[in-house]
């Protein structure tokens, strides 16, 4: 069910800017990042971050959309949209964008979330103003053609077959967010509910367009072998003449207040029985202010239970107890609404689903009781650092990552500070939101009961 | 949360290439300073001295090469800029390797995490962790692959280099260990029968290499699997996991002599041992043929395919470019435009060849929804048969040409991109400068080579067509 990209795994990849030092070390390492940032009139923020060490460049346009703005027939119509930014402008006709860069040596690809929209294209340094031209022109003039959006939409259909429907655990999945969030923004999925991705038409998609396809609403983020004065040079002469537009208010960001536990089962067509736990949470923008260090702490804490075969669920659930095949958390705290802290498993051959949950509910209740030994605590911190500098290693990943920051409503510069953040937290504050958040009336659980069919895997 | 991140097209799900990931393992410490130990000093500039030393330069990475007296071969890639190093021990050591223990391949990669008698599982994990390593090691159909990524600091290099040293020199393979995670591989088992893909891509496998080691199927079958004993998967490391049958790659923020020494403190503990027999040679398929598997699912997942290319390939050049005009460029490609983009009949549609060290797959396919399965796999068939009769437009393979060249520099953008590439060269024996000649190549092809090519080596009449789905609704004339 990981088809994300910017998962734990890339929660922790943070930028740059920052001195390491551990203790023991003896040296300090420095490793700085030149990012400069630069707003056109209309609104259009650009971030580029300089790293000479291939003589290319990701490009990638973000914009503030995801499935979070959608709404009951609407659903899945973001993602849509991006994959009708494929299909041509007057000028630049059906398909012509990916035929372009391909022809000049680049990569091209784009996602959507539940928060944005982002495009990018990895080029040689010398054709970053090819992909500003072609960014700027589907900005402004996109065609959303009737009949190749009927194809289109065909080919999103069998995405959704693909990922989801042939796929227990992402249908389970999908069923936890629809009872986690009632009424919030997570509620529904970002490929969209099925019925819809039949309903809504090409003018749906060009009101969707207009509404949030403008400067104002986007982030443009260059990171690779470049001079940030000429970005911003040509992305003013490709972008500048592009008017801002008042966007539309958005709409209500809280659930209703939860009034109890959820729990549900999904039978399903499957082999393994799965099961996912979650707590509602903060993310890096919910958390109030007097409380900003709390996602930080349920970072680390999410780390204390699954950040590598030394911690809590591999060693103890996996290893010793062997109630677990595989056992994982997963909290992301770079979203712009509240978020779920989520467990998750598959059993052992020998273990049953009550089982596992009572085994994650115990890990959780130490969690709340004891305080985590400085040892495991420094060792956490000192992985997560690493990681950071791991993180360097790809330039496409840098871009995400200021993307990502810039397009939840946070801003490049707290990416550079992450570290800072994730060393000053205490084992008392890990407690502490372990005992404020994970609660009864914060947690949803889903159980996924195969349903074994008779005619499988015949040979 | 789990980001619900969708892209225009696929990246994941790569069925093909049968990896299994086990996460980490780790151990030991004892501060022993192997970097200040006399016997591993040597002078600078005494790598080039060592046996076989070639360095072959260019704009994107300096490779050299070297073997240890040990008889395992060194491949090193200076990046100086990052304070790290990606460390890749590769074993010729996959489930082609099995014999009749399907599944001992698998076991014995993974349950190196178990540590050692004096280090066991937690104290391995916790010793690397400390100092913010990580360790794997990946099984596929050919390689076991160990990867550790550290820091390049003194104390996170010892750490790591003693601690990994004493676990190849010795791991335990304990019974409990051994036991749980053989009955995790029959979890695995149930995980890929209620995956399509996954079902697909076994019985292409076995249909395309009868009584070959490659349709090993890398986490085995439940009775093989039920079968293996500890004895087995160490029988199998000594066997296999021996420096004869290693070639390692290190690309990080060393110097050559300090990469050296670290390859030498590494496999100190291994054996000798003798190098993996030669695969045996690939036998092309006689006829083709269809092959339904039923399937409870709203697709159909479709797999044609036969065996295509080696690693080093006379046609290795011809064949590659000719494919990414087929349908390995993506969104670019004929099976792709016609398939999905003209037709909206698939998410993803492809073709590609896996090159391995004999004939690796040549694979057509996409997924549909059920009812459409006869006609995208007579379109796909369709746009086969025409490139090979025709081959590419004159357009197509200057198009092919710039975007293979002018991305080239892309394929190299990562420390750790450059270790999976270099760790072809080291595990195939390529010549050393195959990336560094490969835009050459790639630049003489012309469209005669790749007709010819495409005639003399792709048979669609001896070809398998796999598909996995509801039977009903499967009506092909």
């Amino acid at each position: 069910m990981e088809i994300s990209r910017l998962s734990k795994a890339v929660a922790i990849l943070m930028g740059a800017a920052i001195i390491i030092g551990i203790a023991g070390w003896g040296t300090n390492m420095v490793i700085k990042s030149q990012i400069t940032e630069h707003t056109l009139d209309n609104g259009l923020k650009i971030v580029v971050q300089v790293d000479k060490r291939a003589p290319i460049a990701s490009v990638q346009l973000w914009y503030k959309v995801g499935s979070a703005d959608e709404v009951r027939g609407l659903t899945g119509i973001s993602h849509a949209l991006e994959h009708m930014m494929f299909r041509g402008t007057p000028k630049y006709p059906n398909d012509s964008y990916s035929d372009l860069v391909a022809k000049n040596g680049g990569r091209d690809n784009a996602f959507t979330t539940q928060d944005f929209t982002g495009y990018y294209a990895n080029v040689d340094k010398s054709k970053v103003a090819l992909c500003l031209e072609l960014e700027a022109d589907r900005m402004q003039y996109l065609t959303l053609d009737p009949a190749l959006f009927q194809l289109e939409m065909k080919a999103v259909r069998e995405e959704r077959r693909l990922r989801t429907d042939d796929n227990p655990k992402s249908v389970v999945f999908e069923r936890f967010l629809a009872t986690a969030h009632v009424n919030g923004p997570y509620h529904h999925p970002v490929i969209g509910w099925m019925d819809d991705l039949s309903h809504f038409t090409q003018e749906d998609l060009r009101t969707w367009y207009q509404r949030y396809y403008v400067p104002n609403n986007a982030t443009l983020i260059v990171v690779g072998d470049v001079d940030p004065k000429k970005i911003f040079e040509l992305a003013q002469h490709y972008f500048g003449k592009i008017p801002k537009r008042a966007l539309p208010l958005s709409l209500p960001d809280k659930d209703i207040p939860a009034l109890g536990e959820r729990r549900i089962k999904v039978e399903y067509s499957a082999e393994l029985p799965y099961f996912i736990m979650g707590y509602q949470v903060p993310s890096l923008i919910t958390a109030t202010a007097e409380a900003s260090w709390e996602p930080y702490a349920l970072a680390v804490l999410a780390n204390v239970l699954d950040g590598g075969e030394s911690a809590r669920l591999p060693k103890h659930l996996v290893r010793e107890q062997e109630i677990c095949a595989s056992c994982a958390t997963h909290y992301d705290f770079l979203q712009r609404y509240d978020t779920q802290f989520i467990l998750r498993g598959t059993p052992s051959e020998s273990a049953s689903i009550a089982e596992l949950e009572q085994a994650l509910l115990s890990e959780v209740d130490k969690l709340k009781k004891e305080k985590l030994d400085d040892k495991e605590l420094k060792r956490i911190k000192t992985q997560l650092t690493a990681n950071e500098i791991y993180s360097k290693d790809e330039v496409t990943a840098q871009a995400e990552m200021l993307g990502t920051f810039e397009s939840i409503g946070s801003s490049w510069q707290a990416s550079q500070q992450f570290i800072e953040h994730i060393q000053a937290v205490t084992a008392e504050q890990v407690q502490q939101v372990a005992q404020k958040y994970f609660i009864n009336k914060r947690l949803t659980t889903a159980e996924l009961v195969p349903l074994k069919q008779e005619n499988h895997v015949k040979k | 949360m789990l980001k619900s991140n969708y892209t225009r097209r696929k990246k994941w799900l790569r069925w093909a290439i049968f990896l299994v990931s086990i996460p980490s393992i780790f151990f030991l410490l004892q501060k022993f300073h192997l970097f200040n130990q006399p016997k591993y000093k040597i002078r600078a500039n005494m790598v080039t001295a060592l046996s076989g030393y070639q360095k072959t330069q260019g704009e994107l990475f300096t490779l050299e090469k070297w073997a240890l007296d040990n008889g395992s071969q060194v491949h090193f890639v200076e990046a100086p800029t990052l304070p790290m190093v990606d460390v890749l021990l590769t074993f010729d050591a996959g489930s082609a390797r099995d014999k009749d223990k399907h599944g001992v391949s698998l076991l014995t990669c993974s349950l190196l995490s178990e540590g050692t008698e004096a280090l066991n599982a937690d104290k391995l994990a916790e010793t690397l962790e400390d100092v913010g390593a990580q360790f794997s090691c990946e099984s596929g159909t050919e390689m076991a692959t160990i990867h550790i990524r550290t820091l390049t600091d003194k104390n996170s290099l010892d750490t790591v280099v003693s601690t990994l040293s004493e676990l190849l020199k010795a791991p335990s393979f304990p019974k409990q260990g051994f036991e749980r995670e053989q009955k995790n591989v029959l979890v695995a088992l149930k995980n890929e029968a209620q995956n399509p893909s996954a079902i697909a891509g076994r019985a292409f496998y076995e249909s395309i290499y009868p009584n070959q080691p490659y349709s090993n199927r890398v986490l085995g079958d439940e009775k093989s699997v039920l079968a293996l004993t500890s004895k087995d998967v160490k029988q199998f490391f000594e066997q296999y996991y021996v420096t004869q049958n290693l070639s390692m790659t290190i690309v990080g923020a060393l110097s050559s002599e300090a990469a050296n020494q670290m390859a030498i403190a590494l496999t100190a503990g291994l054996s000798r041992g003798k190098k993996a027999e030669k695969i045996p040679e690939v036998k092309a398929l006689s006829q083709s043929f269809e092959k339904r598997v039923d399937f409870s699912s709203s697709q159909n997942h479709i797999v044609i395919g036969a065996p295509g290319l080696k690693f080093l390939d006379p046609d290795y050049f011809a064949l590659v470019l000719g494919n990414h005009i087929l349908g390995g460029s993506g969104s670019v490609s004929r099976i792709f435009t016609v398939v999905r983009s003209e037709q909206g009949l698939a998410y993803d549609a492809h073709s590609y060849f896996v090159p391995m060290a004999e004939l690796g797959p040549f694979i057509l396919g996409c997924q549909t929804e059920k009812s459409q399965a006869p006609k995208a796999v007579a379109l796909i068939k369709k746009l086969l048969a025409e490139f090979i009769q025709t081959g590419p437009s004159q357009q197509e393979l200057e198009n092919a040409k710039n975007n293979i060249l002018g991305s080239f520099p892309l394929r190299f953008d990562s420390n750790q991109a450059i270790a999976e590439y270099v760790k072809n060269i080291g595990f195939y024996d390529l010549p050393i400068d195959f990336y560094h000649q490969y835009r050459h190549h790639i630049q003489q092809i012309t469209q005669q080579d790749i007709i010819k090519v495409f005639q003399a080596r792709v048979h669609p009449d001896k070809m398998a067509v796999i598909i996995v789905g509801e039977k009903e609704a499967q009506k092909v004339a």
